[in-house]
């Protein structure tokens, strides 16, 4: 990363070395690139994530404890969103076998699929903020910040799950214990909730991983759109700016969180599938 | 096929790509071309879809930014697609702990936000074209690889192979001759639902100013610059966030209307 021109402080403005020297001096960058390496270790061992080069009198450690919150409240609000809304129209379009829902649904999804993040975020802000001054366009202050910002992170891992909802439980519908809980008089709403929910709802936890890491994602996109104090922001400015220890910092917080999500997932999994359970 | 909205999807990008390689023809106004008079004009007249805040006709930029997506969608695609194949054939063929290790690294690219590597990657490898490929490609052949392996594991097993084997053909000879011409028709879905996934992280990346830098535009960055003035003259990210969005719907159609074709 070090290897790439154009470093943190190279200005528009030639510095008189002198300073150069010193700043190069306070933050350790006239040392060999080992040395560096070997003390920016040593720091992590005990939690420090050292300085910023942008932000100077802010350390990573404090620009993260103010960011990291904002953004895994957005992305826990865009993970139930998108629960919310996908798992009841997959299930839903599995259910009633009409051709006209089915069309309905799919060209949903894929218009889901395929409108990128931003270009819904700004049409959201377009319409909502300044055209009929509904809800705030920037910022981070209250729920009413918080609406447009979770619709828009939330609407593609939403279509998503509807699908992989959908096909899981066309999947679950054809086995032959659908057929015996209706040939033993059970009424149609509850085969659909008590058979086939619990046995798709195993198959979309899995793809839970996928969905957070597609989450981190749009939450560089959403955050700099709706101008939200949070990692992704920070992270983007960071790579702007060349400042190599928010970079690092945030890539590791985001790593780390990624590794969480699936081992969660795992736990999760073996808890709701008896079959994997009894496998280990 | 009977598959309407792949047919329109496919009519479209024909008609996209055409455009786009004619560009200089079918351009009103010169790529660069300021016209001082009309500076963030609005839609109609004679900028049929306005200017921008320098003045230069949006309909001829959005048209030169179509070649530049368009080339970074295929390139990067096509180049995901071979790294996939030769990945997950070698992978897949020699099978055992090999495998299990080279899909554990796959596992990990995959589990890991694409934005993320992608952004990572292009700190090393620059804001070029060619850069922007790079880091794009290096992301998006995971998938590839995983469904070419899958592939893979099934034909192995096939009589022919079997046979190949038999007379002593070497491994290579076996995978390049024997198994993968039968597993064409994957990779050519593999190719169409590639090249929408990485037009669609191009543009995020170039919206967010990481991407293709100025003067070159793709769609991606044409956004950024309409986000800068979306308050007053939204036509500026309308027109292309419009154009990224059905050309990515289109290639999703298309795709989807080949998996079905192929699966029968």
């Amino acid at each position: 990363m070090r290897a790439v021109p154009g470093g943190p402080f190279d200005k528009d403005k030639v510095l008189p070395p002198e300073i150069k020297a010193n700043i190069e001096a306070k933050y350790h960058l006239n040392e060999s690139i080992t040395k560096q390496y070997l003390r920016y270790m040593a720091g992590l061992v005990r939690g420090d994530l050292g300085p910023s080069y942008k932000y100077l009198s802010r350390t990573v450690n404090d620009i993260l404890a103010d960011s990291f919150p904002v953004s895994l409240t957005l992305g826990l609000l865009a993970l139930a969103l998108s629960l919310a809304l996908g798992l009841p129209a997959g299930i839903l379009s599995a259910v009633i076998r009409s051709g006209w829902a089915e069309g309905a649904f799919l060209f949903l999804t894929t218009l889901g699929i395929s409108l990128p993040t931003f270009v819904l975020g700004s049409l959201l802000v377009l319409g909502f903020s300044m055209a009929l001054f509904l809800l705030p366009p920037a910022l981070w202050e209250g729920w009413r910040y918080a609406v447009l910002p979770v619709i828009t992170l939330g609407i593609l891992p939403a279509s998503y799950i509807a699908r992989y909802t959908r096909t899981s439980c066309l999947d679950v519908l054809s086995k032959e214990f659908i057929l015996s809980a209706r040939a033993k008089g059970l009424e149609e709403s509850a085969v659909v909730l008590k058979h086939v929910l619990k046995n798709s709802l195993t198959s979309v936890v899995s793809i839970t991983g996928p969905i957070a890491a597609g989450l981190v994602s749009g939450s560089f996109l959403v955050e700099y759109i709706f101008s939200i104090p949070g990692m992704g922001k920070h992270f983007v400015q960071a790579v702007s700016n060349r400042d190599y220890p928010l970079i690092m910092g945030t890539t590791l917080i985001y790593t780390i969180l990624i590794v969480a999500a699936n081992i969660l997932v795992d736990i999760a999994y073996g808890l709701l599938d008896p079959r994997i359970r009894e496998k280990q | 096929m009977r598959n309407i909205p792949g047919l329109v999807s496919l009519v479209f990008l024909a008609l996209l790509s055409l455009s786009a390689i004619f560009a200089p023809i079918l351009s009103p106004f010169p790529y660069g071309a300021q016209d001082q008079g009309a500076i963030l004009a609005s839609p109609g007249g004679q900028h049929l879809l306005g200017t921008d805040m320098l003045g230069r006709d949006l309909l001829s930029r959005l048209l030169y930014g179509a070649r530049v997506s368009l080339v970074v969608g295929l390139l990067s695609a096509l180049t995901a697609v071979f790294i996939g194949m030769f990945y997950g054939a070698v992978s897949g063929y020699i099978g055992g702990r090999v495998d299990n290790w080279m899909m554990r690294f796959v596992d990990a690219i995959y589990a890991l936000p694409d934005l993320l590597v992608i952004i990572l990657i292009s700190i090393w490898t620059g804001q070029g074209i060619v850069g922007i490929c790079l880091a794009l490609s290096l992301v998006s052949w995971v998938g590839v690889a995983r469904v070419i392996r899958g592939e893979v594991l099934k034909l192995k097993e096939e009589a022919f192979v079997e046979a190949a084997r038999a007379m002593g053909s070497s491994p290579l000879r076996i995978i390049f001759q024997h198994i993968l011409p039968n597993t064409l028709g994957v990779l050519m879905v593999a190719l169409t639902l590639r090249i929408p996934a990485v037009i669609f992280a191009e543009s995020s990346l170039s919206f967010l100013g990481l991407g293709i830098q100025p003067p070159m535009a793709s769609w991606g960055s044409l956004a950024h610059e309409g986000w800068l003035a979306l308050r007053f003259y939204p036509h500026l990210l309308v027109f292309p966030g419009v154009a990224i969005f059905l050309t990515v719907l289109a290639f999703n159609y298309l795709g989807e209307g080949l998996h079905e074709a192929i699966q029968g």
